[in-house]
């Protein structure tokens, strides 16, 4: 019988095949890595094009702008070095850190960093879901620096926000009363989305300056919109418990039969979710080069020759990305345990 | 001959010949009591801490916890059971050690079961961030250096740098605030409910916190090392009753006992079998369980904690049947 699907936990203190062994209490998680899951659902309320299960490349932006944001949080924040962004298969990405430190936190600790990273808040009857007042933190700041490069294309060109009254009644929704009324007049004697979106850009970037001179409240109406528009949504059960599973990397989607591949960070805005192999297509792969392989290498034998077959299909290039982060932490790893023989004299 | 010897004490206290054992007002309690007191001593100074909690508790229940009304009514109650309460050095020993020793015995009483430990973890944590609260900024300073809380104020180079950060994260902090204060870099660990709420500059796995929310910090580590210690108490206890039990029984010299002791339990112990010695009867029908106890000390030793319990839950059975 071989699994057709694997899920990775925690490490226990004993071996969880005898857990009904040891007494209640002694069986305890010892380490597990913090993931996080974003999952393309959680944006139904501001999609468009797409809901549910389904997915396209205009929504996939969605996920570029989300791991950009919380990977730079992870490093410059938190002090993270070794994460993993993993496609889900369908509709989503995971992402796996790894640090040494890290694996051994509380779920109290992991629950805080998702509050941390948290910044869409409501559920389906709230209809502002982002609120921010002054001071306005970094973390939200450079946030916010994220959203922007991508904001046009995806969300006035891509969604088209503010093409038309019923959608951007929804996004006027989101505006304080004093501005709404004005920007509900102005609007329709624009063309489209763009120039729309700076008129109301325009007018709180003035509130801003204005508050800054002492004249006035500043105004983050236009911030509050691209985050609920944009920012991630993390599910925080799958962060807190130390109990819960997470598919494997590598293993295959049992709906769309498609790989979870590990995310190449410096191609990130090039990834495209429909391009990532199948497991049908990698036998028709598999199958296309072992007859090819077969005249030049009949001297080998069996288990080599299919451990070399995966790099000549369109899986190398995504098992390579895992050996670069194995190979990081490795190093790290080496490192620490020289640093640290050093200190004890242990030579 | 008493008050002479007394005031003679204190003189040299104030002239720095011995090291003062209370350079503060508030304390950890890492260390338990060495020195030996009278039976009412010990009692007096358990009720009046008993006494204590039991207002904190009270007004904890009925007023909010930082009121002015909260506050002048746990000082009247520090005044009158004479607890340490803003007072100098030189004239607050007595409050001092009584604190400290009271502490110590109520820690023996409450550690035996999980609501027991409960209530008296809240209530210390409580009073310690009430008396905390209470000091000076340089008091504070100063306790903070003492128990070598492993905090590192940044330099003032760093603090210029991220200024703009410091000020945009901290609530309620204007930047000539930001400037005059110090900040301190925490581990993500201890500044757990100031970063979960976005309320700290947080940089590569450190917290940025300024000195007015270190008590929240202080407060954890405290109710850790508390809790810890009361674990560690309900272990030690059992296993010095037995200890009493042999001592009583079989008459073997203290000393060899404590060869099978390592030294942090012995400190502890000695505290406990000093004064709880008055505690228990002496029964010599326990006698022909003496055997058991040697075992008990071996097991115990070699780290067999399972079968030590087994051990002493039985002894403990036989002692009640007896």
């Amino acid at each position: 019988m071989n699994p057709y699907k694997i899920d990775i936990g925690a490490v226990y203190s004993h071996r969880p095949s005898q857990h009904n062994t040891v007494h209640l209490g002694a069986f305890q998680p010892v380490e597990k890595e913090l993931v996080f899951d974003i999952d393309m659902t959680d944006y139904d309320d501001v999609r468009t094009c797409c809901s549910s299960a389904e997915i396209c490349s205009k929504c996939w932006t969605l996920m570029t702008i989300a791991v950009r944001i919380i990977d730079r949080a992870l490093v410059e924040d938190l002090g993270m070095k070794h994460r993993l962004w993993v496609y889900s298969g369908r509709r989503g990405v995971h992402c796996w850190v790894c640090d040494d430190a890290v694996r051994k936190w509380s779920p109290a600790l992991r629950a805080a960093a998702v509050e941390y990273l948290t910044l869409v808040k409501g559920g389906a009857e709230t209809v502002k879901k982002v609120n921010l007042s002054e001071p306005v933190h970094p973390f939200i700041r450079r946030s916010v620096n994220v959203v922007e490069k991508y904001f046009e294309e995806y969300a006035l060109v891509g969604q088209d926000i503010l093409g038309s009254p019923e959608r951007w009644d929804k996004v006027l929704a989101l505006v304080p009363e004093e501005h709404r009324e004005q920007l509900q007049g102005d609007f329709p004697k624009k063309r489209d989305s763009v120039q729309r979106w700076e008129l109301l850009k325009g007018r709180m970037e003035r509130t801003r300056r204005a508050a800054s001179t002492g004249k006035g409240a500043a105004c983050y109406a236009d911030w509050e919109i691209m985050l609920q528009y944009c920012f991630p949504r993390l599910d925080i059960n799958v962060s807190k418990g130390v109990g819960h599973l997470l598919k494997s990397p590598f293993s295959v989607h049992p709906k769309t039969g498609r790989i979870s591949v590990p995310l190449d960070l410096q191609r990130l805005d090039q990834f495209d979710p429909f391009a990532v192999p199948t497991i049908s297509s990698l036998c028709r792969e598999l199958d296309a080069a072992g007859d090819d392989g077969e005249q030049e290498d009949s001297g080998e034998t069996e288990p080599k020759r299919r451990v070399r077959d995966y790099k000549r299909t369109s899986l190398a290039p995504y098992v390579r990305v895992f050996e670069q982060f194995l190979e990081e932490m490795e190093r790290a790893r080496r490192g620490e345990r020289l640093q640290r023989s050093d200190l004890q004299g242990d030579f | 001959m008493e008050f002479s010897s007394r005031a003679r004490q204190r003189h040299t206290r104030l002239a720095g010949d011995r090291r003062d054992p209370y350079p503060h007002s508030l304390q950890f309690y890492q260390e338990p009591p060495t020195e030996s007191i009278s039976l009412a001593e010990f009692e007096s100074f358990a009720v009046d801490r008993l006494r204590l909690l039991k207002v904190v508790e009270n007004l904890g229940v009925s007023h909010v916890r930082s009121s002015d009304s909260y506050k002048t009514k746990l000082e009247a109650e520090f005044r009158r059971l004479k607890f340490p309460y803003r007072a100098l050095a030189e004239d607050d020993y007595d409050a001092r050690r009584k604190d400290h020793i009271s502490h110590f015995i109520l820690r023996l009483a409450y550690c035996q079961s999980e609501e027991l430990r409960r209530w008296f973890l809240q209530q210390e944590m409580d009073l310690f961030r009430y008396r905390f609260n209470e000091l000076t900024e340089g008091l504070r300073q100063k306790f903070l250096e003492h128990v070598n809380l492993q905090f590192e104020a940044i330099s003032e180079d760093l603090k210029n740098e991220l200024a703009n950060e410091l000020f945009t994260s901290t609530p309620g902090f204007t930047m000539t605030k930001v400037k005059e204060q110090m900040f301190y870099k925490v581990g993500l660990s201890d500044a757990v409910d100031l970063f979960r709420a976005r309320r700290v500059f947080i940089k590569d796995g450190f917290a940025f916190v300024p000195l007015k929310d270190i008590d929240a910090i202080v407060l954890n580590n405290y109710r850790q090392k508390l809790s810890k210690a009361l674990a560690v108490s309900l272990i030690l206890q059992v296993l010095l009753h037995c200890l009493m039990m042999i001592l009583s029984s079989s008459h073997l010299d203290l000393k060899h006992i404590n060869l099978f002791l390592s030294n942090s339990i012995k400190t502890n112990s000695c505290f406990i079998i000093k004064n709880y010695f008055f505690l228990i009867p002496h029964n010599h029908s326990l006698e022909i369980l003496t055997f058991s106890w040697v075992f008990i000390i071996i097991f115990y030793r070699t780290g067999m904690f399972k079968v030590t319990a087994l051990f002493q839950a039985c002894i403990i059975f036989f002692c009640f049947m007896m």
